[in-house]
């Protein structure tokens, strides 16, 4: 699930800069429920992504966010490729 | 939290998990030695020297950190204990499949070299974590404050806040690995997954390391789901970037707190499906 709203960055100059939301990628099953019927995700852990959605200067919040993780003594894996890719693409967008 | 015999020490006898000198020594496989069988000279228990010695707060941290312990799934040996050979103690023993945590309270006096090392021998035969104060003036002193961050470099740590409005409890911390399904060698691992999506790009942050039910602290009657906290690891990591590009971070969820970026799943939709 992506929601859209998730909660925003916002620049000095009132821009959002990015948002953060919680996305759940577990399997989507149909659950009939007395009252309603309604899709269920069933999740385990491993289904739990936080998403920094980026929207200006993404190579260089990607950038924070590592050095932001490592700070909270987490060791983080990454492709190098694809964080000099985004740089680059990241810069030409932002 | 546990009730208190008349002398005001905890009384665990209604705990299952927690355990005596000969099954924390069993389960170990260490020569585990009590406090309560080694003798001073005036022929009282070293655990009694420290039951009526201790301090108010380093007894209300040991509790606390018992019961924090017991409450993300350890058996624990509430006594001081020490290793055969080693001459030092801890305050208490937690164990969980094949993990051996020794930990110790330390009041703000004893956060120096010397009783660091001291305690560090413990190492040798298992994790150590020290439970260490906070919530002060005094205890978030400057020097203080990095000699108890140095501490977190080789051993976990977990803060007892002090808070004479809400209650003292143990504060969470993210980088302790007792609260993880990991040892402090194997560390707590994540994977970040960076991707370009039309004009956004998407930093993805996964745990491969995970969380102990109810690690942060949280009351075993009312068990909050490992995704929430993770929620709030990645609501502070968000924060923290905000904070150091000078941005701010504006909560758009009609929840109070971090709980406005979860959703209860039956409520989501996927772009996807």
């Amino acid at each position: 699930m992506r929601r859209n709203s998730g909660i925003r960055m916002i620049d000095r100059a009132g821009h959002v800069t990015a948002r953060l939301k919680s996305e759940y990628r577990g399997v989507l099953v149909y659950d009939k429920h007395v009252w309603d019927e309604v899709f269920e995700r069933k999740c385990s852990v491993d289904d739990i992504f936080g998403v920094f959605e980026v929207r200006k200067g993404s190579g260089e919040m990607a950038q924070q966010v590592l050095s932001a993780v490592e700070d909270f003594g987490l060791i983080c894996e990454f492709d190098p490729a694809a964080l000099s890719q985004l740089i680059s693409t990241g810069n030409s967008t932002g | 939290m546990t009730a208190e015999n008349a002398e005001g020490t905890p009384d665990y006898s209604r705990y299952p998990s927690v355990i005596g000198i000969a099954a924390a020594r069993q389960i170990t496989g260490l020569a585990l030695v009590s406090a309560r069988d080694i003798q001073s000279i005036d022929g009282r228990s070293y655990q009694e020297m420290e039951e009526q010695s201790e301090s108010k707060s380093h007894q209300a941290a040991k509790k606390h950190g018992v019961w924090y312990f017991l409450s993300i799934g350890y058996q624990v040996f509430p006594d001081g204990v020490g290793v055969q050979g080693t001459n030092t103690l801890a305050d208490f023993i937690a164990v969980r499949e094949s993990r051996t945590v020794f930990v110790e309270v330390l009041s703000d006096t004893n956060v120096n070299d010397v009783t660091l090392k001291k305690k560090a021998q413990l190492q040798k035969f298992g994790e150590f974590c020290f439970i260490l104060f906070a919530g002060t003036k005094r205890s978030a002193e400057e020097s203080l404050r990095a000699a108890k961050l140095a501490t977190e470099s080789w051993a976990d740590v977990l803060y007892f806040r002090l808070d004479g409005y809400g209650g003292s409890f143990i504060d969470s911390t993210y980088r302790a690995t007792i609260a993880y399904q990991t040892t402090r060698v194997q560390e707590i691992r994540t994977v970040l997954s960076l991707e370009q999506r039309g004009r956004a790009a998407s930093v993805s942050i996964r745990f491969l390391t995970h969380l102990y039910e109810c690690a942060f602290n949280t009351p075993m009657y009312n068990p909050v789901p490992v995704r929430k906290h993770y929620e709030e690891i990645f609501l502070k990591i968000f924060t923290k970037v905000a904070y150091e590009r000078g941005e701010i971070v504006k909560l758009t969820s009609w929840a109070p707190g971090y709980n406005c970026i979860s959703c209860d799943a039956q409520k989501f939709r996927h772009k996807d499906d």
